[in-house]
């Protein structure tokens, strides 16, 4: 919290609007030497940028790099082992973000919008880091002359542009819209002009298309349907979309229905009109008597773990408990219980599917680990941060908590996981937590690394959410107790909800830093990106001694997510105006 | 007589209605709970060991471990407590010289940012935009990569002293290396820290009493550094310290261990008892005690039951004892053989690094200060992302002081380096000390991606021994207490200055 109000303040103020654009030498004179110190600066920083830039350029047109190593293995880098015969698979994943991305488009509208002066701005700079490039790059002459034309073209395309459009149309705006299209046009340009083989062409053409479709198919709902239902649904569903892709589309599970009809229904269908009955008599009662029955279905919830019971039964009971912890606070209005109840009923559905699905064996033309590349990396990365909100949310609670010895077992608990490095965490997870497990239960590698991931992010996302709760005026806490809350109501209704939309821009920062972390599962051996490009692609017989270009394409990989991450963030952070209220 | 006695109000409800048992009810049921757990899952792993004949042990501490070590105090450990300890040094090695050079590089690059000076300004950002956007195992490969395979290798030819080396086998550069007369010279070096800081503040006292400029900075260095010239000659004499360390250790191994058990048990019983009184006392007003909450019952309750705790631990356990006397004896007698009264010499040798070729192959000799290739790694990978944060901690710290203070200290005729030296640096401090020292903890625990090149820190040592012993769950425990001891102290050392910060605050 308090980072994010210095940078609120930080922010640099509005240069003051010109007259005329000031020559080019004005600006020297102003930038680069306004003083003795400041011009003998500049001749030595940029004697250093020169020879900076030279020697990279030098590595980068160096006859012995291997660049061709990179396009060669693009499937390698993104998927890794993932059976070729079952690519479609991947790519369906891709199609199923990608619907779901014109969807969003068409609903949210999004109101980002950009001013043709930063466009022209934006080309201008391409121009001249192109001449830069065509001056000092040590290669043939015919290549350094072609990129100082196009340099030289590009600045004088911007000139010119900016001289048509004039003063006034430079501050307009144009919405985001039409740069996605621009910018999907121009992948499809790209992807077929390129020699690029027709298995990546086709479906690259196919997910553009579905996006287009889905953008399509949103605008058509959107005049149907009420917008707040149709964006709680979407958020619904793009939450789904994470276990569907990776439970599903990609592994292709092979439902074992003998146990599903056999074994787990009669459990399922007990608990579910119990849990139907349990929601209907807690939504009806006093907050006393609500108090005894939820008692009751938490010691119901525990006892069950030591009844021979199947996992699924355990984990809907808990489901249960936590639907009917939550109903007295949503579930008092006609409406609260109708919806509760549909809470509730899908909750059964969704439960009973994820462990059908992840208990299921995979239908793939393979037994080896098949999760790798970016896939993974991306897995691991949303993943660990949709299942640490939860946990941080209830740590974040718990140290905030006025019952001591709650607060001393999140505080202990939070303060360990952050006094050690990540590392030592993904060990645990992988080599010790099958310990303390019985023997005949069997957890994939990905999925305990995931678990560790989890908890080490929750810690920290439980300090964000601590930030933001104790920014919430006492006042908030106050006015609640006033109109008769219990602290559940208040926690769910009034504070909890304000702590999260404040600390909207720390969780994006934190989950820059997740992404970037998840760099370091290649160290406890999983194939991840990281691993792909340090080990399993320079190790190929016809990629050898290609580490250095690999890991320059993983950095440039890395940084275009990272810095894209900061970038929204920052719009973020101004479009809530967190910090300047 | 039953029934002139009238039903005294009810003044507390049942405790099913009762908030106050209510919310204990569930903490204890949850904290019953989560022991229970921990019973269960301790038991299942103690039967899932013992089913593999991997019985839970700390022999290998001690028992000789088997494995080679690419560098540190000790190559070949002779036991697993040795080897832990050389990755200890390694790690402390990389993090010191890492927190002082990524805190240079921050701070200038931090002001480079806000230069005026447009291509000072461009290159700054363009630097920590690339950093702090690249994972940093990225990055410390990266550097480790240029380090082995990029650099020049060694010919035979090149044998002989120069003042640099830079080759695929390691940078080796000249340096101060301390002799035997080093920590009595210390002595007089840290007499210097202790003067120079009173002449300082007597100094800074001076000028805001008189108003003149008293130069407190020149006259604080400068009895430093009187202090080091005369110790320079004259550390023979600090020898005598020796003596004080040696009657240490002689009490330490002199007095009976019960007589320390009981000493100690009464310090743990003292300790929460003034703990106790202290917190009692915060909470008294001139009205008298305030009413205590649960919460402050909990505390005061929490604090006495730690103390009896650690009284009985060490009055039962007499091995808890021996090993701390052990630990004091040692450190006592490793501090006594460092001083010896009237011992001569240099405190410092200067060496410049060589190249030499004892075989067929040159290699560097032992002369310079040699970093290998995976020290040089991991250093430069964590020390310049490092230095990318601490920048913009540097940048946000400045540009919070308000511009008033900037015009106010111009309007005065300061030039702009005096009022970046005088006005904003020492208010940006204030700001910027606890993001820096948090910065400082992210190094420390980052050293532990040197596994990544194979650089010999504790995280890399414990894999290399419980991949030899088997030994995973104790060698977990080792990592978590090591890390957490380090973050403690680092995170102490920050909050005491923080502390002190504030003070000065209205």
């Amino acid at each position: 919290m308090a980072e994010a109000r210095v940078a609120g303040a930080l922010k640099p103020p509005e240069p003051p609007p010109e007259a005329s654009q000031p020559g080019a030498v004005v600006w020297l004179r102003k930038n680069l030497f306004s003083s003795v110190g400041s011009s003998i600066l500049t001749v030595l920083m940029g004697a250093a940028v020169v020879l900076i830039v030279r020697a990279a350029l030098g590595f980068v047109f160096d006859e012995s790099r291997l660049w061709g190593v990179i396009p060669r293995n693009s499937a390698n880098y993104v998927v890794e082992a993932y059976p070729r015969a079952n690519i479609a698979r991947a790519w369906l994943s891709l199609d199923i973000v990608a619907a779901l991305v014109g969807l969003t488009l068409a609903v949210w509208r999004p109101r980002g919008r950009v001013a043709p002066a930063k466009l022209i701005a934006g080309v201008r700079a391409m121009g001249a880091v192109l001449v830069v490039v065509g001056v000092l790059s040590p290669s043939t002459f015919g290549w350094r002359l072609g990129t100082l034309a196009l340099g030289v073209a590009l600045v004088v395309a911007a000139a010119v542009a900016g001289r048509l459009a004039g003063g006034a149309a430079l501050d307009e705006r144009v919405p985001v819209l039409g740069l996605a299209v621009g910018a999907a046009v121009a992948l499809l340009v790209v992807v077929w002009l390129l020699p690029i083989s027709s298995t990546t062409q086709v479906p690259m053409t196919v997910a553009v298309v579905v996006a287009a479709a889905g953008y399509a198919v949103g605008r058509a709902l959107v005049r149907a349907v009420p917008a707040r239902a149709m964006r709680s649904v979407l958020g619904l569903v793009w939450l789904l979309s994470l276990p569907v892709i990776y439970l599903h589309v990609q592994r292709n599970p092979e439902f074992k229905w003998s146990t599903i009809t056999g074994d787990w229904l009669p459990w399922i269908a007990v608990i579910t009109v119990v849990g139907l009955v349990l929601i209907a008599a807690v939504s009806r009662s006093d907050r006393e008597r609500a108090g005894v029955i939820n008692a009751v279905a938490v010691i119901a919830a525990v006892g069950l773990w030591f009844l021979p019971s199947p996992m699924v039964a355990r984990m809907l009971m808990i489901l249960l408990v936590m639907v009917s912890l939550a109903t007295p606070t949503f579930g008092s209005s006609e409406v609260g219980r109708r919806n509760i109840l549909i809470v509730w009923a899908a909750g059964v559905l969704l439960v009973t599917y994820l462990f059908a699905a992840g208990a299921a064996e995979t239908g793939l033309d393979t037994r080896n680990e098949y999760f790798g590349g970016l896939n993974l990396t991306l897995m691991l990365a949303v993943g660990s941060l949709l299942l640490s909100f939860p946990i941080g949310i209830l740590l974040a609670l718990g140290r905030t908590s006025t019952m001591p010895i709650f607060r001393l077992l999140s505080t202990g608990y939070i303060e360990t996981i952050r006094g050690v490095p990540l590392i030592t965490v993904l060990f645990t997870a992988r080599l010790a937590i099958l310990n303390f497990l019985p023997e005949e239960l069997e957890v994939d590698g990905n999925i305990l690394v995931l678990m560790g991931m989890t908890a080490f992010s929750a810690a920290y996302l439980a300090e964000n959410v601590r930030g933001g709760l104790q920014s919430i005026p006492k006042g908030q806490y106050e006015a609640a107790k006033a109109l008769g809350m219990s602290t559940a109501q208040m926690t769910m209704l009034i504070t909890l909800p304000q702590a999260l939309r404040a600390v909207i821009p720390a969780i994006v920062g934190q989950v820059i830093s997740l992404f970037k972390d998840t760099s370091l599962v290649a160290i406890i051996g999983l194939a991840d990106f990281f691993r792909v490009v340090r080990d399993i692609v320079p190790n190929q017989p016809t990629s050898l001694g290609s580490i250095l270009e690999n890991l320059i394409f993983a950095a440039i990989v890395y940084w275009v997510f990272t810095f894209s991450f900061s970038r929204a963030s920052q719009r973020i952070e101004r479009r809530l105006g967190v910090g300047t209220r | 007589m039953t029934e002139t006695r009238i039903a005294a109000p009810q003044t507390k409800p049942p405790p099913w209605r009762n908030a106050t048992f209510l919310k204990w009810a569930a903490q204890v049921g949850v904290l019953a709970g989560l022991v229970a757990l921990v019973v269960i899952l301790g038991s299942e792993a103690a039967s899932n060991l013992r089913a593999q004949g991997r019985a839970f042990t700390w022999d290998f501490l001690t028992d000789p471990p088997g494995i080679q070590l690419a560098e540190g105090i000790f190559t070949q450990p002779e036991t697993g407590l040795a080897a832990f300890a050389t990755g200890v040094v390694n790690m402390l090695r990389i993090t010191f010289s890492g927190i002082i050079a990524a805190t240079l590089i921050g701070v200038i690059v931090g002001v480079s940012r806000l230069s005026a000076n447009w291509l000072l300004n461009r290159f700054a950002t363009v630097f920590v935009e690339i950093i702090r956007n690249i994972p940093l195992l990225v990055q410390i490969v990266f550097w480790f990569i240029i380090a082995s395979q990029v650099f020049p290798g060694l010919e035979a030819d090149d044998a002989g002293t120069r003042w640099l080396v830079v080759s695929n086998k390691g940078v080796s550069i000249p340096w101060f290396f301390p002799t035997e007369t080093f920590w009595q010279w210390g002595v007089f070096l840290a007499a210097g820290v202790i003067a120079g800081r009173m002449v300082l503040k007597a100094r800074v006292r001076l000028l805001e009493e008189t108003g003149r400029d008293t130069h407190p900075g020149r006259y604080g260095f400068g009895t430093f550094l009187a202090f080091a010239v005369v110790g320079w000659f004259a550390h023979p004499i600090a020898g005598a310290v020796g003596w004080v360390w040696q009657l240490a250790a002689g009490t330490v191994a002199a007095l009976p261990r019960i007589a320390w058990q009981l000493l100690f048990a009464a310090v743990a019983v003292y300790s929460a008892l003034r703990w106790i009184r202290g917190f009692l006392d915060s909470l008294r007003t001139p009205a008298g005690l305030a009413k205590l909450t649960d919460d402050d019952y909990f505390r005061v309750g929490l604090a006495g039951a730690l103390g009896l705790a650690g009284a009985a631990a060490f009055l039962l356990l007499p091995g808890l004892t021996g090993l701390i006397t052990d630990v004091g004896e040692f450190v006592f007698r490793f501090f006594d053989e460092k001083f010896e009264f009237l011992r001569t010499g240099s405190a410092l040798r200067f060496a410049r690094p060589e190249v030499v070729v004892p075989g067929r192959f040159a290699q560097i000799g032992p002369a310079g200060m040699t970093m290998t290739p995976a020290f040089f790694g991991v250093w430069v990978g964590v020390t310049l992302y490092t230095a990318a944060f601490i920048a913009e901690i540097v940048r946000g710290g400045v540009l919070a002081v308000p511009k008033g203070q900037t015009e106010a200290g111009l309007a005065l005729g300061l030039r702009r380096s005096q009022l970046l030296r005088m006005i904003v640096l020492p208010q940006a401090f204030r700001i910027i000390l606890p993001p820096i020292g948090n910065q400082y903890l992210n190094l420390a625990k980052n050293t532990s991606l040197g596994i990544a090149v194979a650089y010999a820190e504790v995280v890399a040592v414990g894999q290399t021994l419980f991949n030899q012993t088997g030994q995973a769950l104790q060698v977990f425990v080792l990592w978590m207490a090591f890390y957490l001891t380090v973050s403690l102290v680092l995170s102490s050392v920050v909050n005491y200055y923080n502390r002190k910060l504030k003070l000065v605050e209205r």
